[in-house]
């Protein structure tokens, strides 16, 4: 699932009858969103300093020292290679996160963008995105991956740019869903018939309205888009061999299992923590954003 | 995300049934379809021709080869032929469904496919078993108990299903349940029968974790916004009893929305298989893919992806006819 | 699970014989003596028709049905198997006379006609097994009932163990003029003489054998053979673990011992050597000193370990396992004594550099095409060696298509160094990687990555067929290995360890490089006393 779930899952949330009565769910206990902050903010450190923060070199190789288990020299102990697998950990925060932090905004900005203009304007516009978004559906985006980096063996960035072309209908689709539910309100009449300017109110009014599932939609683009790239890297699709990686980790030291689980769960773990960390800072921002927002 | 009312958003869905019965949108659906496949088909057929390799180099492999052999397998295969037309020979075929041999195994691809069909089809079914029963019955139950502590720990671990990629949770379960406990088998689909139920728990639970997670989420949002229904309240206020509530007044209009995401999940598991395949060592039709992917296999990638195509929006289709019939604002061409 | 009954008192008796080609010593194996049940693994067979895809027979399946004329035993040397008898009555004539009374698994008898055939089958144009084949072979064709006679262009010393290779079992005629659309694919399968008979055969999962009670060497102790498919080495480990799988040959050797929890049985390999390999033709390998300085920065057994153990460190090009075809180990010593051997040495490395036309480094592109772990691991290694002598190299994934399309594409000069395993494709020393050298393969379609060659060694392959001399041919072969010493277009690393994992209630004595060479190995295992 994961990508594709999360994706859905924000179109599904807006509904059809959003002047509804808002359901109080706190998204989660308050020292659980710290946390989650917290760690986000551990993993933008890394991914921002790199190795510099590493206790060793993430590439040095000591071929005598190999699956090393845990100690005081090498908190994770070592890989296939020798390497710490703590400082490959924070080496490989930089792909785990630069990745999806790209897609995330890429796919905010075009599916902002297509989503207000396609519920604003309908017609052309509106049934051209409507057609991308059905072919989006009819072959989800994982299995495009897979014949795309498998045939032409991808390498990181055509891999995120694909992945951005595939996000954005999914995002045009939230925003689009909002949109036309602004569309019959008083206010959107209320500011044509002033003479108001069509480029203001789909910017300065509609989308102020559209903002809170939007900007929460990105979060959880950003997290599925942590499990799709890390799939990718697990099936061999993604960076290249060396390149520290936690899908290419989990995938290089599955082998290791019996060995030195460590080198292969750890990775498994942060993937599992940064996607969780960011829907829940999704859910957080979500309510957030709509109970403060002008609504 | 916050619970909010679960619907399908699509305007355009409704504009159609209001406008025309669902016969023709069925009709106008499948005719979208094929225009849809062919489209696909040939995004595939030139993203494998564009790509470099060539299929009779991976057929022969890291082997020295005769200039002969090489010769007459381009040949075999069409590949001497300009793109467009290669295109062509395998665009008539698959119009009379047939789509060709497999290069790597010499096999009719139909074969191939159905050879593996069976047990991806269990795989899914199992596992969207799985994800509908575990899922709504959770859902349910962390909406009648809404703010203690069972809807807690089911919400705080939707959030971390939902984030789970489905092969890092392959791993796990790999690692904890036919590893260190060695309970279920670590590969393979057995032998048929109970056996082949027995090897396909584990994948099956890897890949309902996230659309179980995701039908919790949403069941529990689609029940707690019908108990807060007036006609539930009053219901209450009648005296009727807790069970007699949630069988013939919640339950029923919770599930609306509910059986309509059913599309979404079964297309989701479809994708998830892959990657539980290839961890499991399940040689179905996602591993079929990856494997033919590799080794520009184009017939079989070709023969796959329709097929995955077909189903997804077969699917689609379904749920939104589904849709339709069930919720009677549709059904009676009102909004 | 598996039922165990009592161990085979003459199993072994009856296997050397067999082993040594005689019919006599032919025994009744079932009864007490019967093994139920062997579980073996491989990586997925998909057609078992040899010319459609040449993994069939290298999984070792296929030999468990269709026997080869000759096989090679433990000491290298040529023995009958399908051939009682063979003959070489002039240098380009080749006649084997076929054993009397052998019949395949359907009853029907083995003639001459069948030999051609299958021989004619596999080399006609299109066939994914034609490589086997010399270029100047001319014909093959039946004396009579029981006698094939291959007839040669010119004399070739690499024939000779053609008829040994495990690629060209013979199967029969009539049942592919009975089945030709399906031939070797499930549901029609093969028919062979061999011990087993292909009961069931699905290319997603598993293929079932049974024992073959009217074999020619007489009923085999195993029943029955319940052959799995495995994805990866890993699910086949952890199959092991679990004792749903009694035998393996691992790709992934560390790994595989690791997880299925079992010491892996190695022994020396047959000739398949790890090979730094630098294309000559572009910068800077075109630069013998960079070669020579890269040969002796590599520290094999280092890499041994990144490759996950199971290797030897190697030394010459043409490893002296192979050469030991031509003469005893002293004699292959005394060839190779002055052959130089570009031995680890930072120093004299650093010096090479130096004197290169790049003493102050040079940044690089290395190719890693996706074959495996080990692959990548070792390419990792050698990134990391380089640096010490100042080559900045960068990996470069490639899948292993487009690596397979680059290496043999028109365009030479496209190769990227990489780390290569050359497969020996026969144990004649001359003929097994001939694919690989001379400036014939460095053209569009063959496998000389290097681009390198010299007129010395052009005239060198030529010559080593030309004798039959083994002493004439090990000088050759010396001479040849001293060209590559010296100018280094690739490096050899390491020598393969052949490996096994073998469940602890059986055991092969004889498991050796070869095995594959022996017609249906799986007659030499039995259960463990």
């Amino acid at each position: 699932m994961s990508g594709v779930s999360a994706s859905t899952t924000m179109s599904e949330a807006v509904s059809t009858r959003g002047t509804g009565r808002r359901r109080r769910r706190r998204a989660a206990p308050q020292f659980i969103i710290v946390c989650c902050f917290v760690f986000i903010a551990v993993v933008v450190l890394f991914a921002v300093t790199g190795s510099l923060l590493a206790p060793q070199d993430p590439s040095v190789q000591n071929l005598s020292n190999i699956t090393a288990a845990p100690s005081a020299e090498h908190l994770l102990g070592t890989d296939a290679l020798g390497r710490d697998t703590l400082s490959r950990l924070i080496a490989g925060t930089g792909s785990a996160f630069v990745g999806p932090l790209v897609i995330a905004l890429g796919s905010f900005l075009i599916g902002n963008l297509l989503g207000l203009l396609a519920g604003y304007r309908g017609g052309r516009v509106d049934s051209l995105i409507m057609r991308w978004i059905d072919l989006m559906w009819a072959i989800p985006s994982l299995l495009i991956l897979v014949v795309v980096a498998g045939v032409v063996g991808a390498s990181y960035w055509p891999t995120v740019l694909i992945l951005v072309v595939l996000t954005v209908p999914l995002d045009a689709r939230v925003v689009r869903g909002a949109t036309l539910e602004q569309m019959p309100r008083p206010y959107v009449e209320a500011a044509k018939t002033v003479g108001v300017s069509d480029r203001r109110i789909m910017w300065l009014h509609i989308w102020p309205n559209v903002a809170p599932i939007s900007v929460a939609n990105t979060f959880l683009v950003f997290a599925g888009s942590v499990g799709i790239l890390a799939s990718l890297s697990f099936l061999g699709l993604g960076v290249p061999p060396g390149k520290p990686d936690w899908g290419l980790m989990l995938a290089e030291n599955q082998p290791l299992l019996f060995v030195q689980p460590l080198a292969c769960l750890a990775p498994a773990v942060l993937i599992i923590l940064t996607a969780t960390s960011m829907t829940v800072i999704g859910d957080w921002a979500y309510e957030r954003l709509s109970e403060e927002g002008p609504r | 995300m916050s619970a909010v009312t679960v619907t399908e958003p699509v305007g355009e869905r409704r504009q159609l049934s209001d406008r025309w019965p669902i016969l023709l949108f069925i009709v106008r659906r499948l005719a979208a379809m094929v225009v849809m496949l062919a489209l696909v088909s040939f995004l595939v057929f030139s993203l494998v021709h564009l790509a470099p390799g060539n299929p009779v180099d991976a057929l022969l492999g890291q082997k020295p080869r005769t200039p002969e052999t090489v010769a007459a397998l381009t040949a075999q295969f069409h590949l001497d032929r300009p793109f467009l037309e290669q295109y062509a020979i395998w665009a008539s075929g698959a119009l009379r469904f047939d789509f060709g041999t497999a290069i790597q195994s010499g096999l009719p691809v139909m074969t191939q496919i159905a050879s593996r069909l069976p047990v991806s089809i269990a795989l899914g079914i199992f596992a969207f078993l799985l994800t509908m029963i575990v899922g709504v019955g959770l859902g349910i139950l962390a909406a009648m108990r809404r703010g203690r502590t069972a809807d807690r720990v089911t919400t705080a671990s939707v959030v971390v299903g939902l984030s789970t990629p489905t092969f890092v949770a392959a791993i796990l379960l790999l690692y904890v349940f036919a590893v260190l406990l060695s309970w279920f088998p670590a590969y393979g689909k057995g032998s048929g029968g109970l056996d082949t139920l027995w090897h396909l728990t584990l994948p099956a639970i890897a890949l309902a974790l996230g659309s179980c997670a995701y039908v919790v989420k949403h069941t529990r949002a689609a029940m707690i916004d019908v108990l807060d229904q007036d006609y539930i309240t009053f219901a209450r206020a009648r005296g009727l009893s807790r069970t007699r509530i949630l069988l013939t007044y919640s339950l029923r209009n919770a599930l609306i929305p509910v059986i309509t995401i059913g599309g979404v999940v079964l297309g989701g598991l479809i994708v998830g298989a892959v990657l539980v395949e290839v961890t499991f060592s399940i040689q179905g039709i996602g591993q079929l893919l990856v494997q033919s992917a590799g080794a520009k296999d184009l017939p079989v990638i070709q023969g796959v992806t329709m097929l995955i195509g077909v189903l997804i929006i077969s699917i689609n289709l379904c749920a939104d006819v589904i849709y339709m019939l069930v919720d009677p604002r549709l059904r009676l061409g009102r909004r | 699970m598996r039922k165990r009954t009592s161990l085979v008192a003459g199993a072994l008796v009856v296997l050397s014989l067999v082993i040594s080609g005689c019919t006599g010593g032919s025994t009744d194996g079932s009864g007490d003596d019967a093994i139920d049940a062997v579980k073996i693994g491989s990586s997925a067979v998909t057609t078992l028709d040899y010319t459609k895809s040449n993994v069939g027979y290298g999984s070792g399946l296929g030999s468990l049905m269709l026997e080869p004329l000759l096989i090679i035993d433990a000491d290298g040397e040529l023995q009958p198997w399908l051939a009682e008898s063979w003959k070489q009555p002039k240098p380009t004539v080749y006649e084997y006379h076929l054993r009397d009374g052998v019949t395949f698994s359907d009853g029907t008898k083995l003639t001459a006609q069948d030999v051609v055939f299958s021989y004619d089958y596999y080399r006609g144009d299109g066939s994914a097994n034609s490589y086997n084949f010399p270029s100047s072979l001319r014909s093959i064709e039946a004396v009579d009932d029981r006698t094939v006679r291959v007839t040669l262009n010119e004399p070739n010393a690499a024939w000779a163990v053609v008829p040994a290779r495990s690629q060209l079992g013979i199967f029969s005629k009539a049942f592919y003029d009975a089945n030709r659309s399906s031939f070797g694919q499930p549901g029609t399968g093969v028919i062979g003489t061999g011990p087993w008979a292909l009961a069931e055969f699905d290319p997603t999962s598993q293929a079932t054998l049974t024992a073959n009670s009217a074999y020619w060497g007489g009923a085999p102790d195993i029943q029955k053979v319940d052959w799995t498919f495995f994805s990866t080495d890993t699910s086949a480990a952890i199959a092991f673990r679990s004792g749903e799988l009694d035998v393996y040959f691992p790709d992934e050797n560390r790994a595989f011992s690791s997880t299925a929890g079992t010491e892996l049985i190695a022994v020396p390999g047959a000739g398949d050597t790890g090979n730094f390999v630098m294309n000559v033709l572009v910068k800077p390998w075109n630069d013998v000193h960079v070669r020579r300085a890269v040969a002796m920065a590599l520290d094999r057994a280092a890499l041994v370990e990144a490759w996950g153990g199971f290797a030897e460190p190697a030394d010459y090009f043409i490893p002296p396992t192979l050469l030991q075809q031509l003469g005893t180990a002293d004699e292959v010593k005394t060839a190779l004594a002055d052959v130089p051997t570009n031995a680890f040495d930072l120093n004299a490395a650093k010096a090479e550099m130096a004197a290169s036309a790049y003493p102050e480094g040079v940044k690089v592109t290395i190719a890693v095409a996706d074959f495996g772990d080990s692959y990548s691991n070792v390419s990792q290694a050698i990134v990391a060696q380089l640096a010490a002598i100042g080559i900045t190299a960068e990996l470069k994934a490639e899948s292993s298509e487009e690596n397979t399309a680059l290496a043999l594409g028109a365009d030479r000069t496209a190769i990227l160094a990489q780390y290569a395993t050359y497969g020996a494709v026969s144990a004649d020393p001359g003929d097994a990687f001939n694919y690989a050298i001379g400036s014939a393969n460095a053209t569009k379609g063959n496998w000389n990555g290097t681009n390198w060659s010299n007129d010395k060694v052009d005239r060198l392959i030529g010559e080593g067929f030309a004798t039959n001399d083994p002493a004439k041919r090990l000088s050759i072969y010396a001479q040849m290995n001293n060209e590559f010493a010296v100018n280094v277009p690739s490096v050899p690393l390491f020598q393969f360890k052949e490996t096994l994992a073998l469940s602890d209630s059986l055991q092969w004595t004889g498991f050796d490089a070869l095995w594959t060479s022996r017609g249906p190995w799986l007659l030499g295992i039995t259960p463990k006393s």
